[in-house]
């Protein structure tokens, strides 16, 4: 049996050394002198912490004092010592106490796990790579959905969101039995804006009107651009008239007013209309007929009021 | 009474002894400052080992745990497991590997380095308890290297085992890796004949009883 034992440790794909107690190398088998470049002759007789430098730590004393006293195996890992034989191979130890003639033999046994590592580590660029496509097409997600839902030149909703959150406020209002108001918002005159102080200026005060509109509303409020100089504000839960004046309010002391724009001083008014659901009528049609009338009535009071100013 | 808890002090202090012998080897390797201490041994029943047990795998590791475990027999007959909460344990090899990983720190996901290095530190510090343990009472254990696990939705019953085993040594172990505490927990299943012949050995050692 003893004879046959050198004949399967030449075989083994593993490292395997025998050491004495006091370290000395009796045995090195030929995946050792793949692995770490020295033939068995050169290495025999010598300390193996001479030989694998990177044994010559106290961790490796104090685990060879404590496998010889009591015999329990030991494991070092190859994540955790890099260059255990050489720098290009990763490689687990696993250290043993082997009972020789009554004397104490350790044997090393060196498993090559570089595969492993290099597997492991092309997964984690895959992923990596992955995760960086995955936030990338996150990104222009978010310029799709924007470029979908929201108006270019303001940056307030267009038609296509309006419809989505006007569906949805409705039924919520049928629903909680509450009401849903409907603004319908017309800036005066803004062709004479427009071909005052030229298209560039017109864009800015369209912006600056929806920035109004969107500081003078709620949280959950939609202001929308609905066409060239008309805007929609969608006000849902309106359970008193208190909640809708509160906006109103805020957006009646922007009504009309004077702004500077790219140097131009600039009257600016709006005309506004709003109805409700349910009283004004049940479908968003509806009701964005009813404002849009009450808002022409309003543009018109406008004009009667500046004309009686301009007469007096 | 009074017994029980000189002899649960006795060895909370011999297990100390061995996991500040752990830290130091681990310091070595990882070459950063590593602490490890054992507040506290408790002796308990099966029946309030697992209560005890259930209370730490919901409260700190939320259920989910790696485990690395060894049977041991000859003299000594019974089961060691260390635990850690596993959403932690990325974070924990990252720090003994010196790396850094940022994405899915917390999954549950570990690749076989993963295992290797925890085998290696379960390794350590169960060698350090059990050594200890056998040195002071001069009891030869024999044990294999440690399996590792990860379990998912882990409860008491996974190490306590009422049958075979009856009686329990659970203490918590404090890791800290360089101000990163990670909390441990170590639950050493014995025969109740096993821990008798530990605690005549104490008494005797240590009483002159």
């Amino acid at each position: 049996m003893d004879s046959i034992i050198p004949g399967i440790l030449n075989c083994i794909n593993e490292g395997i050394i025998m050491i004495t107690e006091d370290l000395e190398i009796t045995y090195w088998n030929p995946f050792m002198e793949r692995l770490s470049g020295k033939k068995s002759s050169e290495v025999l007789g010598k300390k193996v912490n001479q030989v694998l430098p990177a044994l010559e730590r106290p961790f490796f004393y104090s685990a060879v004092e404590r496998l010889i006293s009591r015999g329990n195996p030991i494991f070092f890992s190859a994540a955790m010592h890099r260059k255990l034989v050489n720098p290009d191979h990763r490689v687990n130890l696993k250290m043993n106490r082997v009972l020789l003639e009554g004397r104490s033999n350790l044997l090393l046994e060196f498993i090559d796990v570089t595969n492993q590592f290099q597997r492991i580590s092309q997964l984690r660029d895959y992923v990596s790579q992955l995760s960086h496509l995955n936030n990338q097409l996150k990104q222009k997600e978010k310029v799709i959905e924007k470029l979908a839902y929201y108006d270019k030149l303001t940056g307030v909703a267009n038609r296509a969101l309006f419809d989505k959150f006007a569906d949805k406020y409705l039924s919520m209002a049928r629903d909680h039995g509450t009401m849903l108001g409907l603004m319908f918002v017309d800036v005066n005159e803004f062709k004479l804006i427009n071909d005052t102080y030229g298209h560039n200026t017109g864009d800015k005060v369209m912006t600056r009107v929806a920035s109004l509109l969107t500081e003078s509303t709620r949280k959950n409020d939609i202001v929308c651009r609905y066409g060239g100089d008309e805007f929609l504000v969608l006000l849902p839960d309106i359970r008193t008239v208190r909640d809708y004046q509160a906006i109103a309010e805020r957006i009646e002391v922007n009504k009309k007013r004077h702004i500077v724009q790219d140097g131009y001083d600039i009257w600016l008014s709006l005309s506004i209309g709003i109805s409700f659901y349910p009283d004004d009528g049940i479908t968003i049609g509806d009701l964005i007929e009813k404002a849009d009338e009450y808002m022409y009535l309003n543009k018109h009071q406008m004009r009667t009021q500046q004309k009686n100013m301009l007469s007096d | 009474m009074a017994d029980n808890i000189s002899r649960e002090d006795i060895l909370t202090e011999l297990f100390n002894v061995g996991v500040g012998q752990a830290a130091s080897t681990l310091s070595d390797i990882i070459d950063k400052r590593i602490g490890l201490t054992i507040p506290n041994v408790r002796i308990l029943d099966a029946a309030k080992g697992k209560i005890e047990l259930n209370k730490y795998l919901q409260n700190v590791a939320e259920g989910a745990v790696m485990v690395s475990s060894i049977s041991f027999n000859s003299q000594l007959e019974g089961k060691v497991s260390l635990l850690f909460p596993a959403d932690k344990m990325h974070h924990f090899i990252d720090l003994c590997l010196h790396e850094t990983r940022d994405e899915f720190e917390d999954s549950l996901e570990f690749t076989d380095i993963d295992f290797d290095t925890i085998k290696e530190i379960g390794n350590i510090v169960i060698n350090s308890i059990i050594g200890e343990l056998s040195n002071a009472v001069n009891i030869p254990v024999e044990y294999t290297l440690p399996d590792i696990d990860v379990l998912n939705d882990a409860n008491a019953e996974h190490f306590v085992d009422c049958e075979d085993y009856r009686l329990v040594l659970m203490m918590f172990l404090a890791f800290d890796i360089e101000g990163t505490e990670i909390g441990g927990a170590i639950v050493i299943n014995m025969t109740l004949n096993s821990l008798d012949d530990i605690l005549n050995k104490i008494d005797k050692l240590y009483n002159g009883r």
